[in-house]
């Protein structure tokens, strides 16, 4: 057997576990509903929702990117460290609790259930729909891109990159059409755990390449890049400003928030749940990127030459170069482990969202719970083939596709605060909150697009500047969410209340659950 | 509408809420500014400074706030009777 077949042979073999782990008998839920097909009905457990939830927040950034990162950037990567804690301690526990609560209360099923609820029905609905499905349609592409260039380059490219594409594509079709968010969370839990023993196993591996000792390996990124010991990094990336403003707005205030994570928080048992998960699950988190300094480090150590856009690819060369046929495919399953795990997750919110937002409320109303499922499933094929189109065409735009989404769906937060956390006299309303989503997506758009050059059927151009340098240089969420929120106080005093009725019900599911002795 | 007559879930409101906060402050801090003191190309147990800092922070950060979340779990219950 030739060393590609290892591979091929691991990787089948995983692909194996998820098929059956997603669509076995413990996936099929007591009824045909809706609420128990995007959501699960009765709510997961805190073992099953917190390996849920840890191998959906890691997407393909985890395998290989980080890697790539460390080698590119060095100790910038330690910026990290603040979105893998923050997150869980304070979005996941503070607001995802709190999601939780009105989702079991109430019974929503989509994100825009709790904001339409809370704000008012109609249009508004499908708004907040469509606006979170553009959100996540970049990152679903960017998530496929990595997973599917290593298991291309650990088969010696007997799997082309295309088929790689393909072969996740449908794993993920055949699963999330099966059994929805059961099957979602089932095969995250498996592929949690695979990463998280990929990503270590990998570290001792390059361990055992430097003989075990750190301190040589430091010593010689010493002499031959120093910059990479220290920040901003040898690239200039990590700045005061991108330091101060990337881990917060950039990932820790959007990535709970990104619709997957309000599938989840529904499929809470209850709130305590979800407040020890958030407690919890940061250990998780920071765990798995800990070992991506050893990883980079090390892949540097061998191929310091790789510059550009090829560091990304030096843990997949160090692999192919040095590692065992049988261990490389361990890390290219645990490589598409993480991509598989966040694509899933998505395609089913995004289906979720497309059914009951769009489709049931405003083209079919009276359809059956089995009518929609149906419909969620051709929506389900559809979001997955899209993904696996757009990912076939080398756009050259992954890191600007990551932005985008953080900078889209960071604008939302105005929005999910106003729900979830009463706020004393501050008012919020319709009208302001769409009015700062769009100025604020707007601002942010220029910030991440500005100066980047597109040619789109052959017309080159360039997006102008329209920020200052000087304000360039912090996170476009921040500069987004920095317009937004003035703009939707503003318009919010001006324009009509949502229904005060929808509020104070909302306000009393909130005070009963977390302010119980409130007089 | 105002609010003016809601009450405001920003403010903590047991000593546990507080020291939840407090906790989570400081150790968000020392990552978030605290690290440019430290900005330096210097090996602790063969690791780069910047690195065993955050991570350092990181796992402290972790475990103070589960610690004052568990106690907060614990004042709840006592207070639902459960």
């Amino acid at each position: 057997m030739e060393s590609w077949h290892y591979t091929v042979t691991i990787v089948v073999l995983y692909a194996l576990l998820i098929l059956w782990v997603g669509t076995g008998r413990w996936t099929r839920g007591g009824r045909v509903a809706m609420d128990d097909y995007f959501k699960v009905g009765k709510g997961f457990g805190f073992i099953v929702l917190y390996l849920g939830i840890a191998g959906g927040f890691h997407t393909a950034f985890a395998i290989p990117g980080s890697m790539g990162f460390y080698h590119a950037h060095g100790v910038a990567f330690a910026a990290n460290v603040l979105w893998t804690v923050f997150t869980p301690l304070a979005v996941i526990y503070f607001v995802g609790s709190r999601i939780t609560c009105l989702g079991r209360k109430f019974n929503y099923i989509t994100p825009a259930d709790m904001l339409a609820d809370y704000f008012g029905e109609g249009k508004f609905r499908a708004f907040v729909a469509i606006y979170m499905l553009s959100c996540c349609v970049p990152l679903m592409t960017a998530n496929v891109t990595g997973p599917a260039i290593l298991l291309s380059s650990g088969t010696e490219g007997h799997i082309p990159y295309n088929w790689a594409l393909g072969i996740m594509g449908v794993m993920v079709m055949i699963y999330v059409t099966s059994s929805g968010i059961r099957g979602v969370t089932w095969t995250t839990v498996a592929q949690a755990v695979w990463m998280f023993v990929a990503v270590w196993a990998a570290a001792f591996w390059c361990l055992s390449l430097i003989d075990g000792n750190l301190l040589t390996l430091f010593n010689t990124i010493r002499d031959t890049e120093p910059a990479l010991l220290t920040l901003p990094g040898p690239r200039g990336l990590a700045t005061p400003q991108w330091w101060a403003t990337f881990p917060v707005f950039g990932i820790a205030l959007y990535w709970a928030i990104l619709p997957r994570g309000f599938m989840f928080f529904y499929s809470a048992k209850d709130v305590k749940t979800t407040r020890k998960i958030g407690l919890t699950v940061g250990f998780y988190l920071m765990a798995l990127y800990l070992p991506a300094m050893v990883i980079g480090f090390t892949a540097f150590y061998f191929f310091p030459e790789l510059t550009g856009s090829a560091a990304d690819n030096s843990f997949p060369l160090l692999l192919a170069t040095y590692a065992p046929a049988w261990f490389a495919g361990l890390i290219v399953a645990g490589g598409l482990a993480a991509g598989m795990s966040s694509l899933d997750a998505d395609t089913n919110a995004n289906s979720a969202m497309l059914t009951k937002d769009v489709y049931a409320a405003f083209i079919k109303k009276d359809g059956s719970d089995r009518h929609y499922i149906s419909v969620g499933r051709i929506f389900i094929i559809f979001l997955v083939g899209g993904t696996v189109i757009a990912a076939s065409n080398n756009w050259g735009l992954v890191v600007l596709m990551v932005g985008v989404t953080a900078a889209m769906i960071t604008q939302l937060l105005p929005a999910v605060l106003a729900v979830t956390i009463p706020m004393g006299g501050l008012r919020f309303t319709k009208a302001g909150i769409s009015t700062g989503m769009v100025i604020g997506l707007a601002a942010a758009m220029a910030a991440v697009l500005g100066g980047s050059t597109f040619a789109p059927f052959g017309f080159e151009f360039t997006v102008p500047l329209l920020w200052p340098a000087s304000l360039a240089r912090f996170d476009a969420a921040f500069l987004g969410l920095a317009v937004n929120v003035p703009i939707t106080l503003i318009v919010s005093r001006f324009t009509a209340p949502p229904d005060p009725e929808a509020v104070a019900r909302i306000r009393a599911a909130l005070d009963e659950e977390f302010r119980p002795n409130r007089t | 509408m105002t609010d003016s007559g809601q009450s405001n879930h920003l403010v903590p409101q047991t000593l546990w809420d507080r020291l939840y906060l407090g906790w989570f402050l400081v150790c968000f801090f020392m990552i978030w500014v605290g690290t440019w003191a430290v900005n330096e190309p210097v090996a602790v147990l063969g690791m780069p400074l910047v690195y065993a800092w955050c991570s350092g922070w990181g796992i402290v950060w972790l475990i103070g706030c589960l610690c004052f979340g568990l106690k907060i779990e614990q004042a709840r219950e006592l207070s639902r009777g459960d």
